[in-house]
């Protein structure tokens, strides 16, 4: 009985989670739309909002399901992430041109530099081909985000095991990031 | 105590659970490969510090939207006496945009390219205002002209510049078909440009195929001669962030470690930018190994090692790592590339020895031409197709 109830919360907390990500989705593809995004991207996010509803129409949530939705999600979401950047390189007249900048520590504005994107996007590749799984856990935490516990859930492995997965792609995505401004690094 | 294989993975399991301060000699000890062991230590060093992953990816691409948003929302705006039109381009220290100014009736379009570093003192102000006054000097038909510049009553710094519609010099050549014998004109008339600029002792250190423009009627433009300098001028008075902007793949290795820059520095690209547009592949350089640390396991991303031997090294001339030994005049350079006496003769002198390599190349046999600049032409003759 307790069990059941359990499960239930974990339901409705996947749910939250779909509907808050399909929000979400939803919200960037319309942008997306309005900037001319690749059909690609607009194929991925008709293809999440098609999924959704049939996730909604069921009363409740399979975890087969769930976890298609979320690798669905990711990948709209990679999509997306990689269609700015491309916009944004071809703005840039060329797109040769990177910026490094160092920001003091702690003003804690980190943002993507759209040439990163691409190299991150790359990166995960790489990683895919190192570790799948490993690579499985980025898509679902760092483009579906799913906290690690719901990534843990989702795919059904104990959450010591996500979290040294993260740890290690995290690590091997940043290198990899790092080594690219490195590359620029005048100081 | 290991367990074959040891694979990237398993390696830095073990190796973050211990102590920082034991994790250097288990790495010593335990991966024989060199390049995995670089990997990892840099792995380590960013385990520790917060990172651009540690949001979620929605929150990053909302992020770029609003400074996308931002640059929007100037369209239309006043800056100095101009106005601005639309957003024409978007780099790491600038953005340029098509904008106008009425003189009379009459209406003036210009380029205007929005620094993204302020110039809040004056002594900054006075140091933009001499520069910009130098590059207002500087004309040649194939430089695009310096028009005017100033400082909006924001801060911002601005340079007005005439407006080139045209392609990168690479896509155009491409685009057009051209053969061998255009696009080594092409490049004649960027060394030309490059040439009056250098005996105005004015560098330009970002030289790219996206900063020279081909027009409609087949014009060569270099835009921004000059402009890197102005923009990196004020980076001292910048107390929180330093910026540093250059184009890797075209950037010479003084660039990179931050040495003063010379003439030569613009030789560096030139040499990269030969090799692209005759062979359509960039030549690659490889960066020093100052901070290389960390990228074991990333390939360079302009390898190509399908590029014919011969290339390699009459490119890698021209853009030698060693600046002293690149330092040469550009005329050196672009002196009589096949076919082109009659061109060339008019710009530089031609001289006997190259009327020589000329009717020898005819035969399909390398020059004994010592003139380095020379060699790329020659080889560019056998091996274009």
């Amino acid at each position: 009985m307790s069990d059941h109830s359990t499960r239930e919360q974990a339901f409705q907390g996947v749910d939250a989670l779909v509907s808050g990500l399909y929000e979400d989705l939803r919200r960037l593809a319309r942008r997306e739309r309005r900037r001319g995004g690749s059909p690609q991207t607009l194929d991925t996010t008709a293809l999440v909002s098609e999924l959704y509803l049939r996730l909604a129409d069921t009363e409740r949530l399979r975890f087969g399901d769930a976890r298609q939705f979320f690798a669905y999600a990711a990948r709209a979401m990679r999509h997306i992430v990689l269609d700015r950047a491309r916009n944004h390189a071809r703005l840039k007249a060329g797109g040769d041109q990177v910026r490094v900048s160092f920001t003091a520590q702690g003003m804690g504005a980190l943002v993507l530099d759209p040439t990163q994107a691409l190299e991150l996007d790359d990166s995960l590749r790489a990683l895919a081909a190192e570790d799948a799984r490993a690579a499985e856990v980025v898509e679902l935490h760092f483009f579906a985000g799913l906290p690690l516990e719901r990534v843990a859930e989702v795919l059904g492995l104990t959450r010591r095991t996500i979290d040294r997965d993260w740890q290690f792609a995290r690590s091997y995505l940043l290198a990899r990031l790092e080594c690219m401004s490195a590359l620029l690094a005048t100081a | 105590m290991i367990h074959p294989p040891l694979t990237l993975r398993v390696a830095f399991d073990l190796v973050s659970d211990l102590e920082p301060a034991e994790q250097e000699a288990w790495l010593a000890q335990n991966v024989a490969d060199a390049a995995m062991r670089e990997q990892l230590r840099s792995m380590l060093e960013v385990d520790q510090q917060p990172g651009v992953l540690d949001q979620p990816a929605a929150e990053l691409v909302t992020r770029i939207d609003e400074a996308a948003d931002q640059i929007d929302g100037l369209v239309g705006s006043a800056i100095g006496p101009y106005r601005l039109d639309a957003l024409i381009g978007e780099g790491g220290s600038s953005v340029v945009f098509q904008a106008h100014r009425a003189i009379g009736d009459a209406r003036q379009v210009v380029a205007l390219k929005l620094l993204r570093t302020g110039l809040f003192s004056a002594d900054a102000q006075r140091r933009f205002r001499r520069e910009q006054g130098l590059l207002a000097r500087l004309t040649h038909p194939n430089l695009a002209r310096l028009i005017d510049g100033g400082v909006s009553e924001a801060g911002i710094p601005y340079i007005a510049m005439e407006l080139v519609d045209g392609l990168p010099i690479t896509q155009h050549a491409d685009t057009r078909a051209l053969g061998l014998r255009e696009r080594l004109k092409l490049f004649l008339g960027v060394c030309r440009a490059v040439d009056a600029a250098h005996r105005a002792l004015i560098v330009h250190r970002d030289l790219k195929p996206s900063n020279v423009l081909v027009t409609h009627e087949g014009e060569a433009k270099v835009l921004d001669f000059g402009i890197a300098k102005l923009v990196a001028g004020d980076t001292e008075d910048l107390t929180q962030t330093h910026s540093a902007a250059m184009s890797p793949a075209y950037a010479a290795p003084e660039q990179f470690r931050a040495e003063p820059l010379t003439t030569a520095t613009d030789v560096f690209a030139l040499g990269v930018l030969l090799g692209e547009m005759l062979t359509g592949q960039r030549v690659s350089i490889r960066t020093p190994g100052r901070r290389r640390r960390g990228c074991a396991g990333q390939q360079p991303r302009h390898r190509d090692c399908r590029r014919p031997r011969p290339w390699r090294a009459s490119c890698a001339s021209i853009s030698t790592r060693s600046w002293a030994r690149r330092w040469r005049p550009i005329p050196t350079i672009a002196t009589a590339p096949p076919g082109l006496s009659a061109t060339t003769s008019s710009v530089f002198s031609t001289t006997n020895r190259s009327r020589r390599a000329s009717r020898r190349r005819s035969t399909g046999r390398p020059s004994s031409c010592v003139a380095t600049g020379w060699r790329p032409a020659c080889f560019s003759a056998r091996h274009w197709s």
